[in-house]
């Protein structure tokens, strides 16, 4: 490492200005991610084996032998030390392992819309509950799980006698991911959904007989699904009712096993691009009837009129003739999104109070597109997906700090929408943000430090002058 | 990060976190180790825009003196006006071979420069310094004082700074061998877990292995080098970094010889390379075998060297190049010559197509053009240097000795403004007026931005024939409506090619910090009208995002995606004929956005 000749800069951790807000990490910071493990979490909930958290180092990197014994017993102690861990016995407590069963047409013929609408589905505080995806929920829970604390669905709003009424239902992308970490089991119904959830008049004569003979016929209502089965079931074609795409599930099972919190997102609302009202008040139309005393610029230059300027703020303004953009908190464009550059989940850093009813809004917003199937996005498209997000301005305190916060200012931006980039499995998040470069107008700067200095020199003249008139 | 420009932005923002106040060239980044010296302070030349502003001194009520202050500026502005801004308009001349408008008058290059940084030295990185650095070269001037020797300088340190570091590493580990060997050599009592202890009270760095060391560039003969040196008693001097050795001049093969094994390959003889490079890596190997035991057998080194310059001289021979031969050498005399080398010599390059000919010698800095040839260093290099092996003292070779008369050295360089910059200081700003290069006569803006636009193909369009052949979407068009864009926002956008972007934006300029964020143009057509005709865009693969981000990444700055919808030719044309290219800029909307990885593992 420290004979390598390219010296990276990346090697030490920057302190810089920008490493204050949390998720505004520094590039350079970013590239350290891609590490190797860092054992020493895991030493931590492994208290039998003495390892001790120093032995498992990162960074330096020993490169081919030199035979001193020294080194040996370095290499040595890492080995144990992630032995110890890899050995770990690793328990699946029947509280986290749970069955579920496949019924990809249960919810077929269900209208997620028109039970958005319903007015039950507010809540007791009168919030909307998080949209539900009911048409695409194809597995059923059996029984309480751990998974099912931010996992899963119940569909409110049923009959009494509809079988398996308050269970919750997965989606694709969750049943898999259980099924995958190891802690559910998909089975293949050979019943109805009738006879295996029975509803709620006959469901204690049924349940005490099955109890009875539980042994016998634990196969006679379906069998367990392999993985390979789980997987061919699930995942699909974009858009297909049930099924999930691969790039989607493989970036789900990314942020969920990085701890986040993800739940699909709606479909996208078509807002209505707010038309610019006409002019209401009587002022307003007088003014629109007197044509611009602005002179218009001349047509070949040069724009700025010959003349002395006190300050720079009106040269500039002569110069400033390009049309920008401007950041509102209504959405700029009437391009709508369009599949695959449309918000496909929601995010929550795993921090804070979080269930999967109760949330408070995202903390990122997701697009999931394949690397080789399209293209970096092209004006409409970045536009319309940036447009659907919130503003999300910097924190106001970096405005105090001037302009030494000018670049963290500026790349952290007013909206901001992550796109994943998914090439055969390897993700890459992407972040874009909509730019304020209006917002940090540079010339205010310059008159400050000149105007300032002009001053002290035409202060000097000044009192000289007055000098010698007084001398006289 | 040695090899390529990148070194022109700072390892990090750790190094000073005034940056923003405190001046730093471009591309200069002084580690608190070095001792170069600042650079100077841009002075109060440096403007925005090359207009001047006469700003009211502020009058403050508890100072009654401020008040005449007040009166005093306003009286003499409105009894002496000063010249209207922009008060001086500067020459320069398109050059339609460049592409580019040349700027000759020393005058107006300072002030472009200085005042909006618009565009570079022609022989320089930006700031046209050519011919200080020449005279700084030539020893007129105090070294070290314009960028590219600060940067040059810098390198130089951090190259030997790796090489101490490499040295204390190799040491430590050897000190790590001597011990564990002690410890094998007593009797072992003491069980293992006991050494583990004893060994890593010392915790020296990672062990490297000699072997890592052999695939430093050129460090085995470094190496051999350096204990050469130690085994001479003339150890007044520093031992010079392995690239240094690299550097050396093809001309030195003479003294190349001396040294043998050193600094054998950059010979011109491909002839030659075969036998000495074999030797070299035979005599390196040597040495450093016998170097991590301490010792350089004298005798075994010299001679070998002998024989390395023998087998040098027999394979020139045939070419006709009679190198002078220093029979007596051994290392108290060729140590000191090597030493001063590199800052003795320049590099030229010498090409003999018969032994009639004369020779041509051409200077590492000169500008190419190949009938002139600086006549500052004579060309019988063969004997000079023969004779500057001869000087016994170290010191006297490694100084330059600067004759006496005033060096009359020409300015060869010549600043060249791209021509989005000459189009913005004529068509923004009115202080700069580009002449025809035959008739020097004005170029009316007009006629200017058609031969910009027109030159922004390859091959240049012909406009004579037709202006049909224009688009709103020429490359000029669309790369001068985000440059103004940004120019009009106050920054100062500069080409940004050399990090693989298409402009660099800097604050308030590259005098004072460096600049965080590099910026890709991408057209858009989102128009209706472009629809219709269904006119593509170009398609810009997520690969090559990447690459760009990474890059950026690597040099602590930002990338920032600029996309100009561009208007469709009739609503174009249109505004051009109402209004101009000033109105015709205003149909051209610019659209930022800020691009960076997200990393999963740092925002939860």
């Amino acid at each position: 490492m420290s004979l390598d000749d390219y010296d990276t800069p990346t090697a030490a951790p920057v302190a810089g200005p920008s490493t204050e807000g949390g998720e505004e990490g520094l590039t350079a910071e970013e590239a350290l991610e891609d590490e190797t493990q860092d054992f020493r979490m895991f030493s931590k909930f492994n208290k039998s084996a003495h390892v001790s958290a120093q032995t498992i180092r990162k960074g330096e990197k020993d490169f081919e032998q030199v035979g001193t014994r020294k080194q040996e017993d370095a290499l040595e102690q890492s080995r144990q030390a992630m032995h110890d861990v890899l050995s770990y016995t690793r328990v699946h407590h029947p509280n986290n392992w749970t069955r579920a069963w496949y019924f990809p047409d249960w919810w077929a013929d269900w209208n997620d819309d028109g039970d958005d609408q319903r007015p039950e589905k507010l809540g007791e505080s009168g919030e909307r509950k998080p949209y539900a995806h009911v048409r695409d929920r194809v597995v059923l829970l059996e029984g309480p799980s751990v998974a099912s604390n931010n996992l899963g669905r119940t569909p409110t709003g049923q009959p009494k006698d509809r079988p398996a009424r308050g269970m919750d239902w997965l989606l694709p992308e969750e049943a898999l991911f259980l099924v995958e970490r190891g802690s559910l089991d998909l089975w293949w119904p050979t019943r109805g959904i009738e006879d295996i959830f029975p509803a709620a008049g006959q469901s204690k004569k049924d349940r005490g007989g099955d109890d009875a003979d539980n042994d016998e016929d634990e196969y006679e209502m379906g069998f367990p699904l392999s993985l390979q089965a789980a997987y061919s079931l699930l995942i699909g074609e974009d858009g297909e009712r049930g099924k999930i795409s691969l790039q989607k599930f493989q970036v789900f099972s990314n942020l969920k096993r990085a701890g986040y919190n993800v739940l699909r997102a709606p479909p996208p609302q078509r807002q209505p691009f707010p038309e610019s009202p006409p002019p209401t008040t009587l002022w307003q139309w007088f003014s629109s009837l007197i044509p611009s005393l602005e002179r218009q610029p001349r047509p070949f230059g040069p724009l700025l009129q010959p003349g002395i300027y006190r300050s720079y703020v009106p040269i500039y303004r002569q110069l400033a003739i390009i049309p920008r953009h401007q950041p509102s908190p209504e959405p700029s464009s009437r391009w709508g999104m369009k599949d695959p550059f449309a918000i496909h989940y929601h995010i929550w850093k795993a921090a804070g109070k979080w269930s999967k009813l109760r949330h408070p809004p995202p903390d990122f917003y997701l697009a999931v597109v394949d690397a080789q199937e399209t293209d970096v996005p092209s004006l409409e498209e970045i536009t319309a997906l940036v447009d659907a997000t919130p503003p999300a301005p910097h924190k106001p305190e970096w405005r105090a700090m001037g302009p030494r916060m000018l670049a963290p200012r500026l790349k952290h931006g007013y909206r901001h929408v992550l796109v994943a980039v998914v090439d055969h499995g390897i993700i890459n998040y992407m972040r874009f943000a909509e730019g304020t470069f209006v917002d940090e107008p540079q010339f205010e700067r310059m008159d400050g430090s000149i105007t300032e200095r002009e001053a002290a020199r035409l202060l000097a003249a000044a009192a000289a002058a007055a000098g010698d008139w007084l001398a006289k | 990060m040695a090899n390529f420009e990148v070194t022109a932005t700072p390892p990090a923002g750790r190094a000073t976190g005034q940056a923003v106040t405190s001046p730093v060239s471009e591309a200069v980044d002084v580690p608190a180790s070095a001792t170069a010296p600042r650079p100077a302070k841009p002075t109060s030349t440096y403007l925005p825009v090359p207009v001047r502003t006469f700003p009211l001194p502020s009058f403050y009520p508890n100072n009654p003196v401020s008040l005449l202050h007040l009166a005093y500026a306003w009286l003499s502005q409105v009894f002496f006006p000063p010249a209207a801004e922009p008060s001086v308009v500067h020459i320069g001349i398109w050059d339609p071979e460049t592409r580019s408008v040349r700027v000759d008058d020393p005058k107006s290059i300072r002030v472009l420069w200085e005042q909006g940084f618009f565009g570079k030295g022609s022989l320089s990185r930006s700031e046209p310094n050519w011919l200080k650095r020449e005279l700084s070269r030539r020893g007129a001037a105090k070294p070290m004082s314009v960028s590219e020797q600060r940067t040059e300088s810098r390198r130089e340190a951090r190259r030997v700074a790796k090489w101490e570091r490499a040295k204390a590493e190799l040491e430590a580990l050897e000190q790590q061998r001597l011990e564990e060997a002690g410890l094998h050599a007593k009797p072992t009592e003491e069980d293992r877990g006991e050494i583990v202890v004893v060994s890593q009270r010392h915790e020296p760095k990672a062990p490297v292995g000699p072997a890592e060391l052999l695939a430093l560039p050129n460090s085995l003969a470094s190496l051999v080098l350096r204990h050469a040196l130690t085994s001479t008693p003339l150890e007044t001097k520093p031992p010079v970094g392995p690239a240094e050795l690299l550097a050396l001049p093809n001309s030195l093969v003479p003294k190349c010889d001396q040294r043998g094994p050193a600094t054998a390959s950059p010979q011109p003889n491909g002839l030659a390379n075969n036998g000495a490079s074999q030797l070299s890596n035979g005599h390196a190997l040597h040495g450093l075998t016998n170097g991590v035991s301490g010792h350089v057998p004298k005798a075994s080194a010299s001679h070998e060297n002998k024989h390395a310059s023998q087998l040098n001289g027999a394979t020139n021979q045939p070419n006709g190049v009679l190198p002078p031969r220093s029979e007596g050498s051994n290392d108290s005399e060729s140590v000191p010559a090597l030493n001063g080398a590199p800052t003795k010599l320049a590099r030229r390059k010498s090409v003999r197509f018969s032994p009639t000919v004369e020779s041509t010698t051409f200077q590492h800095h000169d500008p190419p053009s190949p009938g002139h040839s600086s006549g500052s260093r004579p060309r019988t290099t063969c004997t000079v240097t023969a004779d500057e092996v001869a000087s016994p003292a170290p010191e006297s070779t490694s100084q330059v000795s600067v004759p006496e008369v005033p060096l009359e050295v020409q300015n060869k360089e010549h600043y060249q403004l791209a021509p989005i910059e000459a189009f913005f200081l004529v068509f923004a700003l009115g202080s700069l007026s580009v002449v025809d290069p035959v008739t020097l006569a004005p170029i009316p803006t007009e006629s200017l931005l058609t031969l910009f636009r027109a030159y922004s193909y390859f091959p240049p369009l012909d406009t004579n024939a037709s202006l049909a052949c224009l688009r709103p979407q020429d490359p000029f068009l669309v790369e001068y409506a985000v440059y103004h864009h940004f120019r009009s926002l106050g920054w100062v956008p500069r080409h940004g090619i050399k990090f693989g972007v298409d402009l660099l934006l800097y604050e308030r300029g590259p005098a004072w910090n460096h600049s965080h964020l590099g910026a890709i143009i991408l057209p858009s057509f989102s128009h209706q009208l472009w629809k219709e005709v269904d006119h593509q865009e170009p398609k810009r693969t997520w690969s090559w995002l990447m690459g760009v981000n990474r890059v950026l990444a690597h040099v602590l700055k930002g990338l920032v995606l600029v996309y100009v919808d561009i208007p469709p030719p009739s609503v174009f044309e249109r505004a051009m004929e109402k209004g101009g290219i000033s109105a015709a800029l205003k149909e051209y909307t610019v659209r930022e956005v800020m691009v960076r990885r997200f990393s999963v593992n740092r925002n939860r």
